[in-house]
């Protein structure tokens, strides 16, 4: 370890020695940047825009410069569906998926993960097989109801939407141990069943707000 | 509309540790009293309300548990700059 240390400022010194020696040998450096010499340099925010010199950049907002290429590095839509059924090393493939192709690749690993967690595993309370739930999981969009009561699940509704209040793991778990009559589930911890239907975690540990912004204050 | 980005606490709650230990094999079930293992922690949020009714109407999807109220479909995605 003692040697890397040692090396380390050498090297650097050498870096930064090559750098000026090219700045001032090399004529493909230019050496003032132009708002009009194609490149961003300088301090540019964008192109040939921007900074101290330049016009703004026609897109920036409220001062921050949005110009360039973004690429999706995660998405989400229902809660905790890629960290319980995709299984770890396709997660960032899964997340980079834009919804409408999430079914076509990854429904098959879902449903294997799906039997991984509960072998038993033979249909739930909204009567789907294997199969069938993958296939709704996979799709990972929240469905809103364009009328009507919102919630994720309330006893009665299912899946209209979302409450911040909603027990949205609660009936995750259903859906995956509870068997298919939700007055007699399974996995309920009585009669020597594992307890796997609820978490025992069934409200936030801050109250919501009423109003805007409805999350509550940080700590 | 109304726009609100700070620090909030985190919504999410859920025993998360105590899942994981479950899958891992380490224990069987939950307990009656779980631990909330987002509790006392932050979030950077992203806050936008809005009615309904800005967002037209059509049937985008079909909810099968709601067959006959026409629904969005929601997701957000965060995207880094290349």
């Amino acid at each position: 370890m003692k040697k890397n240390l040692y090396i380390l400022p050498i090297l650097f010194s050498i870096l930064l020695f090559v750098q000026c020696t090219e700045e001032i040998t090399d004529n493909s450096i230019i050496p003032n940047a132009t708002c009009t010499d194609g490149i961003q340099n300088g301090d540019e925010t964008g192109l040939d825009c921007g900074g101290s010199n330049c016009a703004p950049c026609e897109d920036a907002i409220g001062g921050i410069d949005f110009s360039g290429t973004y690429m999706q590095e995660d998405q989400v839509g229902r809660p905790a569906v890629s960290i319980v059924y995709i299984t770890p090393g396709l997660r960032d493939a899964y997340n980079t998926t834009i919804p409408s192709e999430l079914t076509a690749n990854f429904q098959q690993d879902m449903q294997a993960n799906l039997l991984l967690h509960h072998p038993a595993y033979s249909t739930n309370i909204l009567g789907q097989d294997a199969t069938a739930f993958s296939t709704l999981l996979s799709k990972d969009v929240l469905w809103v109801g364009q009328s009507g009561i919102t919630t994720f699940y309330d006893g009665t509704n299912i899946l209209t939407g979302r409450r911040l209040q909603d027990d949205v793991m609660d009936f995750h778990l259903l859906l995956l141990y509870g068997g298919a009559d939700v007055n007699n589930p399974l996995n309920d911890g009585t009669n020597g069943q594992p307890l796997l239907i609820r978490d025992g975690v069934s409200e936030n540990d801050k109250p919501f707000l009423a109003n805007f912004p409805y999350l509550a204050s940080p700590f | 509309m109304q726009f609100f980005a700070g620090a909030r606490d985190d919504a999410f709650f859920f025993d998360l540790n105590r899942f994981n230990a479950i899958v891992s094999g380490e224990v069987t079930g939950f307990n009656e009293v779980g631990e909330d293992t987002f509790a006392g922690t932050n979030t950077l949020s992203i806050v936008v309300e809005l009615p309904k009714s800005m967002l037209g109407t059509g049937a985008i999807g079909i909810n099968p548990n709601a067959p006959t109220t026409p629904i969005y479909s929601i997701w957000v995605e965060t995207k880094r700059k290349q």
